[in-house]
């Protein structure tokens, strides 16, 4: 940067230096700044700096003076960061109230904003899934899952579903079995009059047997047990009715199978009997030994037992 | 406390809380900070106030003091800062000014022309006076290099740094400003000659 422009002037940078610096002396900041600077500068701190002092004595005054000073600046660390820790919370708690005022002005402004009440949806419940969950009910589902999953009233609707449907399996039992007793009543008149049918023709058979060839009747006898051994099971008079498996998990219908067994077993007793009576003792101990295999657990009348032993 | 210590251990020092670091680094560049504010600004803002405000940065800065260029680089870049936002903020001041300014370097030129002051046998007291005046008129970028210059003593390489502008930037704004304070007290000294 050298004047030359003008050499023979003597304004070159040099001077123009030692004038700036000339001029130096006349500006400098008042003591007044120089103090409220300094202020700053111990506000800043607290006075907790050390302070370099000569004299070791001063020194450790100025460390004792700064111990509250210190603890203070220690307090107030604390209060800015427990107030730090309150800034997620406060938000939170913000972010719900807000939350909660606009749904409440939503909810409110629904008519004038031409929307549909958002809260029908809450409690409207589709058809299909209560009518699938009553037909699982109805056939035995877990009722304990359904109820955990829906809510609280679509559980007691669906409650009532499910005691509606028990309500019309419990009558279509009772009717079954009104029915089943209504069966049983007629089968017994009509193995009555068959039964008496087969004793008068037994008998008249019996009677020209009898008289005629008492040793073919018995061959005869024997080839019907025989057959009747080899079928495996007699001809049941009525051919049983197989129930629905619905109806098959009711205890009470397992009783009505029970009593049909029995009444076929009577049945049974009452033609051996009338053979028995008839004098064809072997075929009665045939159709006794069939009606044994037949049922092997049953237990047997006193006549019977007799009629048993005397087959053995 | 060795006052000898070069400014960055002083800070550091002051960094570490010995307040009388910071007192002795103040007491070493409160003048030139003080000037360059006062000088930069002149009567359109309050230097006083942006001094202040420098050395509250510098005071909030100190923990985060780390050595990695001179400290005076260092505090002249925070009292340019200061000054580049007072100026952007009181923008229509220094615009209305702008033009009273042109009209005062017109001014003065003509006077020199003239050479009809009664004061013509300038002495060292007016010729400091004169650029003063001379300084309070250049434009705002070369007034600032030069006073980084003259001031802090800095290099056209640290001028740069300071005010974020490659060197060749800073170079020319310093060499017109040079020239611009060289002609206007040289055309008067050649008056005061004749």
């Amino acid at each position: 940067m050298s004047n030359d422009k003008h050499p023979d002037h003597h304004f070159d940078d040099d001077l123009i230096a030692q004038l700036y610096d000339a001029s130096k002396e006349e500006m400098q900041p008042s003591t007044d700044m120089d103090d409220l600077i300094l202020s700053q500068l111990n506000e800043s701190l607290g006075g907790s700096a050390t302070v370099v002092a000569d004299n070791p004595n001063d020194n450790l005054d100025s460390n004792v003076a700064k111990l509250p000073v210190a603890r203070d600046d220690a307090k107030n660390t604390h209060r800015k960061s427990s107030k730090k820790r309150w800034f997620v919370p406060n938000s939170l708690v913000a972010c719900l109230v807000v939350s909660v005022m606009v749904g409440l002005i939503y909810r409110e402004n629904a008519d004038k904003l031409l929307m549909s009440d958002p809260t029908e949806f809450d409690y409207a419940i589709p058809m299909p899934s209560v009518e699938r969950s009553v037909t699982k009910k109805s056939k035995g589902s877990v009722l304990a899952e359904e109820l955990s999953v829906e809510s609280d009233e679509v559980s007691v609707d669906f409650e009532g579903k499910y005691v509606q449907g028990s309500q019309l399996l419990m009558d279509s039992a009772s009717s079954f079995s009104e029915l089943r007793s209504e069966l049983r009543s007629e089968l017994r008149s009509e193995v009555q009059g068959v039964s008496a049918e087969n004793v008068e023709a037994s008998v008249v058979r019996k009677q020209e047997v009898a008289e005629q060839e008492s040793s073919t009747l018995r061959v005869e006898s024997k080839k019907m047990a025989v057959r009747k051994a080899k079928k495996g099971k007699p001809k049941p008079l009525m051919r049983p009715r197989v129930p629905s498996p619905m109806l098959m998990m009711a205890p009470s219908i397992q009783a009505e199978k029970s009593a049909d067994e029995t009444l076929d077993v009577d049945v049974e007793y009452h033609k051996i009997r009338k053979l028995r009576d008839a004098g064809d003792v072997a075929g009665a101990q045939a159709l006794l030994e069939v009606l044994i295999a037949k049922y092997p657990s049953m237990e047997l009348p006193v006549d019977m037992a007799l009629l048993k032993e005397g087959l053995q | 406390m060795d006052a000898q210590q070069p400014d960055e251990a002083l800070m550091l020092l002051y960094g570490e809380g010995d307040t009388g670091a910071f007192e002795l680094l103040y007491h070493r560049h409160k003048g030139g900070v003080y000037r360059y504010i006062k000088r930069h600004v002149g009567l359109r803002l309050d230097g006083d106030e942006l001094v202040q405000e420098v050395w509250a940065k510098v005071i909030k800065a100190s923990s985060a003091y780390r050595v990695s260029a001179k400290f005076t680089t260092w505090l002249y870049t925070i009292a340019h800062h200061c000054i580049v936002d007072a100026v952007r903020k009181h923008r229509h001041k220094f615009e209305s000014l702008a033009d009273e300014n042109g009209e005062d370097t017109d001014a003065l030129v003509e006077s020199s022309k003239r050479n009809d002051n009664p004061m013509s046998n300038v002495s060292a007291k007016q010729q400091v006076d004169r650029l003063l005046g001379v300084i309070s008129i250049l434009p705002e970028d070369q007034r600032d290099v030069f006073l980084l210059k003259h001031e802090a003593g800095f290099s056209v390489k640290e001028i740069a740094e300071v005010i974020g502008v490659g060197e060749e930037t800073a170079k020319t704004r310093l060499r017109y400003a040079m020239q611009k304070i060289r002609a206007s007290m040289e055309n008067e000294g050649g008056q005061n000659h004749e």
